[in-house]
């Protein structure tokens, strides 16, 4: 049996353990199933902010794209009916900042600047004067400078736009020699999974060799892009995702905007045209002028603004445009000329300007039909220029961003366009950010590395890149998370173990209980057995003996005969004693509860253990107290007296005082009946056992007296059959009392 | 032949001891008697036996615990347990540890008379070889306590006929020197040298050689004892 308890403990253990095992390995799962939805997640944010960036540049972009050429001029004419010329003021007149463009600006073939704002009157009058200085300073120089513009007569023609003179390779060429920016047409189209590495090939190597790379040109590039975030490649791909993904914002791809051509009266374009450079001036000319217009635009603005909306998109008939016809001064065009203004600029003024590319036999030419025919104006998408800082200023790209386009009206070429305001960029990526963010994630802008971003997405402009690096704002939530798991499933299986623990303990309990308890049953066997064969060995022995004559003399025959006779005695007690003990242990004793002396009782039982006490070696003693008749089971009584007087003779045997008394008396209206003896008395350790059914001291196969374990335990049971109960107590000078109570049982 | 066996009774109940000690010296036996383990041990190595009746359930030291320390002292005096359990188990666990038979209480002492001697008929070398014998090439008779091969006969002791008798009724196998006093002498060898037993192996050695063996009869195994190898 507790073979069998062990080999459970063991497949119990072993489950545990399995258990424990399977466990871990869920919760290690776990944690990579919590890494790789995070990744997912940043993936998925980072897509979120390209697509609302990309939302916001479209837009932008696409707006800018339709304002009027005119918007660039402080003051401009409008398509209007009368013949009259009325110059309006510019919507963008002294605006510095419009969202995400700031300081509109244009420049014509002479590389002269203007820009709307109004010198005198303007509050930011400051400002304009600085970025003016940046624009010449800066700007024009990226652009090829003044002398280049002026001499090389750039001349990005309508039929000559077709391959790679256009004006937007001009730009991005100029801007790949200012800033070795990779050409977007040498860019090939991404995949914005986040996932694969972009194969783009490094601006200067195809600057260098702009003819097909030679495949280690290739491994260069990749190794260039792969150091720029060595840290994520080196450890990501341990979880099969990259943790730094490219995304591109193609807002400014040429794919994205196609090139407008509207038509316009040409009175009114010729005027426009003849203002280029005017409004650049500081002097207080410009300010009487726009006094003038003013005075009209008040009037006339919203209407204005729609009729040159209207022009631009060709929707107004030609012959309702014919009536403005100002005149342009020619001498008035250039870049800082002191320039009067006029309402009476002859039509086909265009001639008039000096530096314009091919401006003056182009305005010639159209001379005669020009008040007749309508202007074609041709407006080229955006184009971003990068213009280095040089004075260390460290913005969110590596420099300036110029967004340039090319306008065309018949010879005439200009070029309009404005600065990216980067600050606002950076506050629409982070509004951006903010929105899409999930839980605990945090983010940061920076074009440089950081290594503790769980994920870099790389937003590729065209014109420049950022890294937006999510981050995650308690790095260590997903270990914290499964630590937490992880304690709670230790918990369970401590508790679990603790159940089991319990549970085995208390098996093992019962288990060693019953082996007890079989042991008990097996030695009360044997003893009974022992018991019951002996006497009966002896008295066949003697009776055999008697029978065959096998007897040497006459007292030899006496003494077997009185020998069966004790054994026969014997025997009965040991037969009374299991019969009784069976009966209780079934509950079906029956006592017969009489009124009687329990003195005569005794006595009687004295006269009976008297030979056997005597045979053992002791001499019985009586110390009687005066007892008034009670009720009281008679045959219960006796046998508790018989069974102590044996006990006494058997356990008391080494005593020097050879002497047993039983001794009666009243005591808190209990019957005591006491049986005292000299030997060596009862252990302690034992005494809280001897009463139990079938203990007996000492191993069965050495123990040096006989019995069953019963007498003592029946004598407890009668005791309590009479309301009364049982105790041990050590005499003087050795020995021990054996004390009943018995409770009276009221008539 | 039974007034000369000598048995030890051990039995810790007063009844049956005496009801034995009084059958077996009817019998013609002489009894020695001990009602507890302790005593038992102590004559059992006082003196030597030809029978041992030992009850199992004893005070201080158990039958079974006294059988099997018997067993392992080299002392071979045939022991017939009696005891109280009949489990078929416990007969088999009481062989084991060395009894030479088994009876369960209450028995007949009918019965017990007959067991008595055929243990003693199986343990006694007179009763297993017989009067007249082989020993390897010559008849022993042990009547008139005569060696003879080819119609040459030698006279032999007493002692000599019975170390021959010995050594016959256990045919190769090894036999101490203890058992050879306890069976040949009949005493225990408490306080005896083995000196004395190999003398007289010595000594019968060269009877045999001069009776005209040719071969080595008695092989002394070194450490152990002697062997016969007829």
């Amino acid at each position: 049996m507790l073979k069998r308890f062990i080999l459970i403990c063991i497949i119990l253990t072993a489950v545990i353990a399995g258990l424990i095992a399977l466990g871990l390995s869920a919760l290690q799962m776990h944690q990579k199933t919590l890494s790789a939805e995070r990744q997912t997640q940043f993936v998925s944010v980072a897509e979120q902010i390209r697509l609302d960036i990309k939302r916001t540049l479209d837009d932008f972009v696409q707006a800018e794209q339709k304002r009027p050429y005119t918007d660039y001029l402080p003051i401009y004419v409008p398509e209007t009916t009368n013949e009259t010329a009325a110059f309006v003021r510019s919507p963008l007149a002294d605006t510095l900042t419009n969202g995400l463009a700031y300081g509109y600006f244009q420049i014509d073939s002479s590389a002269a600047l203007t820009l709307p704002f109004d010198a005198q009157r303007s509050k930011s009058k400051t400002e304009f004067v600085a970025y003016n200085g940046i624009l010449e300073s800066q700007l024009l120089p990226a652009l090829g400078g003044r002398e280049f513009l002026e001499n090389q007569r750039v001349q990005f023609d309508l039929q000559q736009g077709i391959g790679d003179n256009t004006f937007s390779n001009y730009v991005v060429n100029r801007s790949n020699v200012a800033n070795a920016m990779p050409s977007r047409r040498e860019q090939t189209t991404q995949t914005l999974d986040g996932l694969t590495r972009p194969a783009q090939e490094p601006a200067l190597q195809q600057q260098a060799k702009p003819a097909a790379q030679p495949p280690q040109q290739a491994q260069i590039e990749q190794q260039q892009v792969q150091t720029q975030y060595p840290q994520q490649t080196a450890q990501m791909p341990r979880q099969g995702l990259d943790r730094s993904g490219r995304y591109r914002i193609e807002s400014l791809d040429e794919s994205a905007q196609s090139v407008q051509v509207v038509t316009q009266q040409r009175q009114a374009a010729d005027l426009n045209i003849a203002q280029q450079g005017k409004s650049a001036r500081s002097d207080s000319n410009i300010d009487s002028e726009s006094k003038k217009a003013e005075k009209q635009v008040t009037a006339e603005t919203s209407t204005a603004k729609d009729y040159a909306q209207k022009s631009q998109k060709g929707t107004i008939p030609a012959d309702k445009s014919k009536a403005a016809a100002p005149t342009a001064d020619p001498g008035m065009m250039g870049l800082g000329m002191p320039m009067e203004p006029t309402n009476g600029m002859k039509p086909g003024g265009m001639g008039g300007m000096p530096g314009m590319m091919g401006g003056a036999p182009a305005a010639a030419e159209s001379e005669p039909s020009a008040p007749q025919t309508p202007v074609q104006i041709r407006i080229e998408p955006f184009v971003p220029l990068l213009v280095p800082y040089t004075n260390g200023t460290n913005g969110l790209f590596s420099g300036q961003i110029f967004l340039l386009r090319h306008i065309q009206i018949e010879q005439t070429h200009l070029i309009q366009g404005f600065r990216l305001n980067q600050s606002d960029l950076a506050a629409k990526i982070e509004d951006s950010a903010k929105r899409f963010l999930r839980r605990g994630m945090g983010f940061d802008l920076s074009r440089s590395e950081r290594i503790d971003a769980a994920y870099t997405a790389i937003l590729d402009f065209g014109f420049g890149e950022i890294g937006l690096h999510l981050l995650e704002l308690e790095p260590t939530w997903i270990q914290t998370r499964v630590a937490s798991l992880r304690h709670w499933f230790y918990a369970i299986v401590a508790v679990v173990m603790l159940a089991i623990i319990l549970a085995m303990l208390s098996l093992y309990k019962s288990l060693t209980e019953q082996v007890r308890l079989s042991k008990k049953k097996d030695d009360f066997i044997s003893a009974v057995s022992h018991e019951l064969r002996t006497p009966l060995t002896s008295i066949r022995m003697y009776a055999e003996m008697l029978e065959k004559d096998w007897v040497p003399t006459e007292q030899k025959r006496r003494q077997y005969y009185s020998g069966m006779r004790q054994e026969t005695e014997r025997l009965s007690r040991l037969i009374e004693n299991v019969l009784d003990f069976s009966r209780i242990q079934r509950g079906s004793k029956q006592y017969q509860f009489v009124i009687g002396d329990v003195n005569d009782c005794l006595t009687q039982t004295i006269r009976m253990m008297e030979p056997y006490a005597q045979k053992a070696g002791f001499e019985l003693h009586t110390e009687l107290a005066d007892i008034e008749p009670f009720t009281f089971d008679r045959d219960a009584v006796m046998q508790i007296a018989i069974n102590l007087i044996d006990n006494a003779c058997k356990y008391a045997r080494p005593a020097a005082d050879n002497r047993i008394t039983l001794r009666t008396r009243k005591q808190d209206g209990l019957v005591l009946i006491e049986v005292e003896d000299h030997g060596p008395g009862v252990p302690r350790r034992e005494q809280a056992r001897i009463f139990e059914a079938f203990y007996r001291c000492a191993d069965e196969s050495t123990r040096q007296t006989t019995g069953t374990g019963l007498g003592l335990a029946l004598v407890k049971r009668f005791a309590e059959a009479h309301h009364g109960f049982v105790q041990i107590i050590t005499a003087a000078p050795t020995g021990c009392i054996f004390r009943v109570a018995l409770a009276p049982t009221p008539r | 032949m039974e007034n000369q066996k000598h048995i030890l009774v051990i039995e810790d109940e007063e009844k049956i001891r005496v009801g034995l000690k009084d059958f077996l010296e009817f019998h013609g036996f002489t009894v020695d008697i001990a009602e507890d383990g302790l005593t038992a041990n102590r004559i059992a190595s006082q003196r030597r036996f030809d029978l041992i009746l030992l009850d199992l359930m004893l005070p201080h030291i158990s039958g079974s615990d006294l059988c099997a320390a018997w067993r392992r002292q080299g002392i071979v005096t045939p022991i017939i347990m009696l005891t109280a359990k009949g489990q078929q188990q416990d007969k088999i666990d009481g062989l084991d540890l060395g009894a030479d038979d088994y009876i369960v209480k209450p028995f007949s002492l009918e019965e017990l008379l007959a067991r008595i001697r055929a243990v003693l008929r199986r343990t006694d070398p007179a009763h297993s070889v017989g009067r007249q014998f082989t020993f390897g090439p010559f008849t022993v008779d042990m009547t008139n306590l005569t060696l003879s091969v080819n119609n040459q006969k030698t006279t032999l002791t007493p002692r000599q006929a019975q170390m021959i008798q010995f050594f016959a009724a256990n045919p190769a196998r090894i036999i101490s020197r203890q058992e050879l006093y306890q069976g040949v002498w009949n005493e225990s060898m408490e306080g005896i040298e083995t000196r004395t037993v190999d003398m007289h192996i010595v000594r019968l050695r060269e009877l045999l050689k001069d009776a005209g063996a040719k071969a080595e009869l008695i092989h002394t195994v070194r450490g152990a004892g002697y062997q016969f190898n007829g």
